[in-house]
């Protein structure tokens, strides 16, 4: 490794001195806007100019140039294909951007009255903040469309999933097909991506990558993303069953004893100490041992310290990562510094863990003691509180399904709980041993063997 | 597999003082040689007019380069393939201040947030230890989006740091990427920063497509 280090240190200096090719565009007059473009878009806009700094075609420092630019990048920006996706609907015709801009503005001021936004539409007047001044070109490019989706009176409102369905503001749109601002805006971000013909490579790529990261934060039906499957493991231990959709899988497992945990990328089996990985998207063949080298089950192996129990889950827009020792202590991995965060003894004997409450929809962190209480663990406070009820006795897990609960019985009867109460799961009259909700990949495909 | 990355870190962070030690070693003046001793105290002969060289046309500095190059960012292309090959030229002339100066732009997120797009795409490109060290500083920090309040200004973190992910994935020794992830897996808290490291971890492993493809497939996927 250090003669390959060395080369590629030795490379490095070699190249060091090593002349650029000249760049074509090195005049005074690139990336100017004529005068005449600069007076269409103002006119077509109502654009308070002077509010952005004045008139100024060529130095992107100002922020007039800045908008004027987006505007011409959204005027002749274009796009190889016309055809439709999963996020192209054709909310806004691939053509049609600069004309739908215009019908949907009255005019664009510069204004930092409301600091905390980026921008806000007032009856079709546009105000962008300094926030908007700050961000990359494409996402004031995004934040303009979306804006003027606003004009034609589509609302936001609060977000009942997601990283953000806990905020006091309504940030999210009830699905993708409802076309809203956040639609447009990501329909844009697509178009860019996969049918853009003359967009800078850079700006593809974050238009890739801003559709990603907002696929599931801002809608309350997912529109890609991890959708949540179940998976059981049978009595004997000897597989498991993925339930995705409709579809049923059967899946290997490693011959080890422990229990089925979830992880951030699947299920594994846990044994206190070490954690051993269910692959859900194929079968290799092998009941082969294959430790768990995607989630944060790794953690243990490092110190060998055997555990009663660990959980790693998403709250928020955050991942959380939670053990609580043989000695009864809680424990959650503190991210910033890289290590295991202080140590709390708890007021009671755990039991177990469980990421979800029978009756209850939603998710949490949970802690069962030995006598059936249930404790609630809040990880951004660290604080640990009593609920109310006790865990019932014929209950060995419980999930969160469908805006419900699948609950395991300790006779192995995987029920649905309801307000009605428990009803037997039509997708399987087998026994099991243990129960977990898993994330499944829209990139993986599940492979029937 | 954590000791093994610290290893690394030192070996890199050891090789680099010692080249510049080294280069520093070389091009200071050293004892002057005897005849350049003589001839300082020996009387001057009438100089002869020395000839005068041409001025070496300049080219531009990497940093006109690059604020050039990040004004095109925000421009459309005629040839994207061309700016594709303009990145990648600008990336094999960087030097290691070169490198160090992007740092600091990706890292200040006062700047320009197509110069910081910019200054990732370069050290990706750039793709030596220097720039993954860079780039694993950079998702290391903490100005992730976290919080329940969301802003674009979170969100251009938060893209720009999966952007340094696929980077690092790129490294050209995968036991060193797949280090480097395990290393950032730890340190960040972000739960779609953390997905990002999970799948560009299992495809460096052979187990899934890059994350690349599987966007494109995401954002592909046909209307049935």
């Amino acid at each position: 490794m250090k003669a390959k280090l060395f080369l590629a240190l030795v490379t490095a200096l070699l190249l060091r001195n090593a002349p650029a090719a000249d760049i074509p565009y090195q005049d005074h007059e690139f990336g100017c806007v004529t005068r005449e473009e600069a007076d269409r878009y103002v006119a077509d806009f109502r654009i308070d100019v002077n509010s952005f700094g004045g008139q100024e075609l060529c130095n992107a420092a100002v922020d007039t140039k800045k908008l004027l630019n987006d505007i011409r990048i959204l005027e002749q920006g274009a796009f190889n294909s016309a055809g439709q996706n999963v996020f192209i609907r054709g909310f806004v015709p691939a053509d049609g951007y600069y004309q739908w801009l215009k019908q949907e503005t009255r005019g664009i001021r510069r204004r930092n009255d409301i600091p905390y936004a980026t921008a806000y539409n007032s009856g079709g007047y546009f105000t962008m903040q300094d926030g908007w001044a700050k961000l990359s070109t494409l996402g004031r490019v995004g934040t303009f469309v979306h804006e003027a989706r606003h004009t034609a009176g589509y609302r936001h409102i609060y977000c009942t999933q997601g990283p953000y369905q806990d905020s006091s503001v309504s940030g999210c749109d009830s699905n993708y097909n409802y076309g809203g601002s956040h639609a447009v805006e990501m329909e844009y971000y697509a178009r860019v991506s996969i049918q853009g013909a003359n967009f800078h490579p850079v700006y593809k790529k974050m238009a890739r990558l801003m559709a990603i990261a907002r696929s599931n934060a801002f809608f309350n039906t997912p529109v890609v993303r991890p959708h949540e499957a179940v998976l059981a493991l049978t009595v004997d231990g000897r597989e498991a069953h993925l339930f995705d959709g409709p579809e049923r899988y059967v899946r290997e497992v490693p011959a080890a004893a422990g229990r089925l945990k979830r992880t951030s990328f699947g299920g594994v089996l846990f044994d206190g100490l070490r954690a051993f990985s269910i692959e859900l998207y194929e079968n290799s063949g092998f009941p082969d041992l294959v430790a768990d080298t995607y989630s944060y089950f790794k953690l243990l192996a490092e110190t060998a310290e055997p555990v009663r129990d660990f959980e790693e889950f998403d709250q928020d827009t955050k991942r959380y990562v939670v053990k609580i020792s043989q000695q009864n202590r809680l424990a959650a991995y503190n991210f910033p510094a890289g290590t295991w965060g202080r140590e709390q003894a708890l007021a009671f004997s755990l039991d177990r863990t469980s990421t979800a409450l029978p009756g209850r929809p939603g998710q949490g962190l949970y802690l069962i003691s030995t006598t059936g209480e249930i404790y609630n663990y809040a990880p951004q406070t660290q604080k640990i509180t009593r609920e109310n009820g006790l865990w019932p006795a014929e209950v060995q897990e419980v999930i969160a399904h469908d805006n419900g609960n699948l609950v395991l019985l300790k006779s192995g009867q995987i029920m649905v709980m309801s307000a009605e109460g428990l009803t037997p799961w039509s997708e399987t009259n087998e026994l099991y041993s243990g129960l977990i909700s898993t994330p499944v990949y829209d990139g993986f495909e599940v492979k029937r063997e | 597999m954590k000791n093994i990355h610290y290893i690394f870190i030192i070996l890199t962070i050891a090789s680099l003082l010692f080249v510049r030690y080294d280069l520093a070693r070389r091009t200071e003046p050293g004892p002057q040689p005897a005849a350049v001793k003589a001839a300082a105290v020996m009387p001057a002969a009438p100089a002869a007019p020395a000839a005068v060289p041409a001025p070496v046309p300049k080219g531009p500095s990497f940093t006109e380069k690059f604020k050039q190059e990040s004004a095109a960012v925000a421009e459309l292309q005629s040839d994207p393939e061309a700016a594709q090959e303009r990145l990648r030229q600008l990336a094999r002339g960087m030097t290691q201040k070169d490198v160090e100066s992007l740092y600091e732009i990706i890292s200040d997120d006062r700047n320009d947030g197509d110069q910081r797009a910019l200054a990732v795409e370069l050290l990706s490109l750039k793709n030596d230890t220097a720039s993954l060290i860079a780039l694993q500083n950079f998702v290391a920090s903490e100005k992730t989006a976290t919080g329940k309040a969301w802003d674009r200004k979170k969100e251009l973190e938060t893209v720009l740091r999966a952007q340094a992910v696929e980077s690092i994935a790129a490294y050209p020794q995968k036991e060193i990427a797949l280090s480097t992830l395990s290393f950032l897996q730890r340190r960040v808290n972000e739960s779609f920063l953390n997905d990002r490291i999970g799948r560009a971890t299992a495809h460096l492993m052979g187990r899934a497509p890059s994350p690349e493809q599987q966007d494109d497939e995401a954002l592909r996927k046909l209307i049935e």
